[in-house]
């Protein structure tokens, strides 16, 4: 599959003293659904922040869409891709949500004729169709983060960077974010990179990297990845509840299969009480 | 105990758009205990607990405290005297570290308070031990730590001040999970051992249902009910006609009781089902 980000090697400072990212390497393939996971401190944002270009490489590389990144063709790299940050408040620039979603467009002279189709499109992939002539104040934080990403869907960015984009929402905004995330993930065109703590969330994806203390600590699918209980709480992760359960269950000798959701789980423990 | 009676809130009450925070609450919350005020944004989570140290003053009604009684229109003398007794921690609480270094911000609150400069320092150093910050923090400023021990330092903070009672606002939010668990782990300890009565305003259900002794559940300003936590969860309807988040071993529950599987009412634990299963199924 072709590779949409390639990071090789990279490492780097904020202080020229104590190095966040200690050489990392990794690639995301185009069209996948790609996360980082990793403790408070882990670099995971930093990488996330490198390869959005908002901070500059200092010894390694990124190639993005196989061009290396360099301060020359960043602005043209950026065309391409699209964030949502941590918070929803820092993200709304505009007074209503229309305006919010037609900031980036009128940045991009989209023909003003056009414009309102568009709009139109992706708040309606975002379920915020009709909040389009509501104010911020209106709005609670995950549907602030849903406009973010209709502005940012409007641009029609290749690479979608989530940098833990539901850790401050209340539950029900992480799980409207969340729900939108898999929705676009069905798009094959549109590849996307989530950098969490969430484990749930993870368990979805395609491929997992985990970052610990600045360097790679694996990569791999998510089964790969949670089959690994004990490393996993080693550097300050979990493992998701389906896989919890199995451990309580091989604990007092109780072989469970691998399950992504608590429905399979059920039928499975059922299927188990019938016998 | 504490106890709120119908004690009302009313943010901006002379303006068009004026809003009914909280709605003739009548509340106990329980000394010695872990309670939980839960409820979606905007149910009057922050506002309740605001009133908790004076920092907001009932529209109506009243609240009696510590021994101390706020009542709406009555000019309430001995405040700072409260504010002694009950700590409060506000949400995304490191952004409000000031000083040069940890160790002097951690001992600003018990010398505001009139505790000698010595004794002060004295107990800033005991509560960033509990806090898990060690003697290589003290010197180091707040703003060259991590957000996690930013808000470990800010804890401290309200520890230093010794009060009796603990009120937390979203104490974990955008903590990872290993910060969440040592924070909450933290707040057990204070309550298990120190005996401080904590007050948790939090979304994170899970957290509820493995730590709080206490639940009340706020909507639209007015408390729909106070219950034990695990007997709250285990009220399917109300959850659900409330549209609360369940801890994911409830959801496991109740996906089981529905295939006709009983799991009995005083299983909490994965641990505990696992057992249960062995010997039962």
């Amino acid at each position: 599959m072709k590779k949409i980000v390639e990071v090789k090697d990279v490492i780097f400072s904020y202080d020229n003293e104590h190095d966040a990212l200690k050489g990392v390497s990794f690639d995301v393939e185009e069209g996948s659904y790609t996360v980082i996971l990793g403790h408070n401190g882990s670099g995971k944002s930093t990488i996330a922040k490198l390869i959005a270009g908002l901070l500059a490489i200092k010894s390694g590389s990124i190639a993005v869409d196989g061009k290396l990144m360099s301060l020359e063709n960043i602005a043209e790299i950026r065309k391409m891709m699209g964030i949502v940050f941590q918070n929803p408040d820092n993200q709304f620039i505009a007074s209503t949500v229309r305006e919010d979603i037609a900031f980036g467009l009128e940045n991009y002279e989209v023909d003003p004729l056009k414009m309102d189709a568009i709009i139109e499109k992706y708040a309606g992939l975002v379920n915020m169709k009709e909040y389009l002539d509501k104010e911020p104040s209106n709005l609670s934080g995950g549907q602030k983060q849903r406009v973010a990403i209709a502005g940012i869907l409007a641009m029609r960015p290749r690479l979608l960077i989530f940098d833990e984009a539901t850790s401050m929402l209340d539950p029900t905004g992480k799980e409207e974010i969340k729900k939108i995330i898999y929705d676009l993930h069905t798009d094959d065109t549109l590849t996307i990179l989530s950098i969490t703590h969430d484990i749930e969330e993870a368990l979805k994806a395609d491929k997992i990297i985990v970052l610990n203390e600045g360097r790679v600590y694996k990569i791999g699918s998510p089964k790969e990845i949670f089959s690994d209980a004990k490393g996993l709480r080693d550097i300050g992760l979990d493992i998701p509840f389906t896989y919890k359960v199995k451990e309580a269950f091989a604990d007092v000798g109780i072989r469970l299969q691998e399950h992504n959701k608590v429905e399979d789980l059920v039928e499975e423990l059922w299927s188990l009480s019938k016998n | 105990m504490v106890t709120f009676k119908e004690l009302s809130y009313v943010y901006a009450p002379d303006m068009p758009y004026k809003t009914t925070a909280l709605d003739r609450v009548d509340l106990d919350i329980t000394e010695g205990k872990i309670t939980a005020i839960i409820g979606k944004t905007g149910s009057g989570k922050s506002t309740l607990v605001q009133h908790l140290n004076a920092l907001l003053l009932p529209t109506s009604g009243t609240l009696e405290i510590e021994g101390y009684t706020i009542k709406a229109g009555e000019k309430t003398s001995k405040l700072k005297e409260l504010r002694r007794k009950v700590g409060l921690v506000f949400q995304f609480s490191e952004y409000q570290l000031f000083e040069e270094t940890i160790i002097k911000d951690v001992a600003f609150g018990p010398k505001n308070f009139g505790v000698s400069e010595e004794e002060a320092l004295e107990r800033a150093k005991k509560a960033l031990e509990l806090v898990g910050l060690d003697p290589s923090y003290y010197q180091r400023s707040p703003l060259d730590i991590s957000g996690g021990q930013k808000r470990r330092a800010a804890i401290a903070g309200i520890l230093a001040i010794e009060p009796e009672i603990i009120v937390l606002d979203e104490p974990t939010a955008g903590l990872d999970p290993k910060g969440a668990k040592e924070m909450i782990g933290l707040f057990a300890m204070l309550n298990k051992k120190m005996h401080k009565t904590i007050i948790i305003v939090t979304h994170d259900n899970e957290i509820v249902y493995d730590f709080a002794d206490d639940v009340t559940l706020l909507d639209g300003g007015k408390v729909v009910c106070k219950m034990k936590a695990h007997d709250f969860f285990a009220e399917r309807e109300l959850l659900e006609s409330h549209d609360i988040y369940r801890p994911r071993i409830v959801y496991l529950k109740e996906l089981l009781k529905d295939k006709g599987i009983m799991i009995p009412d005083d299983i909490h634990t994965l641990a505990d089902l696992a057992a249960f299963w062995r010997d039962h199924e």
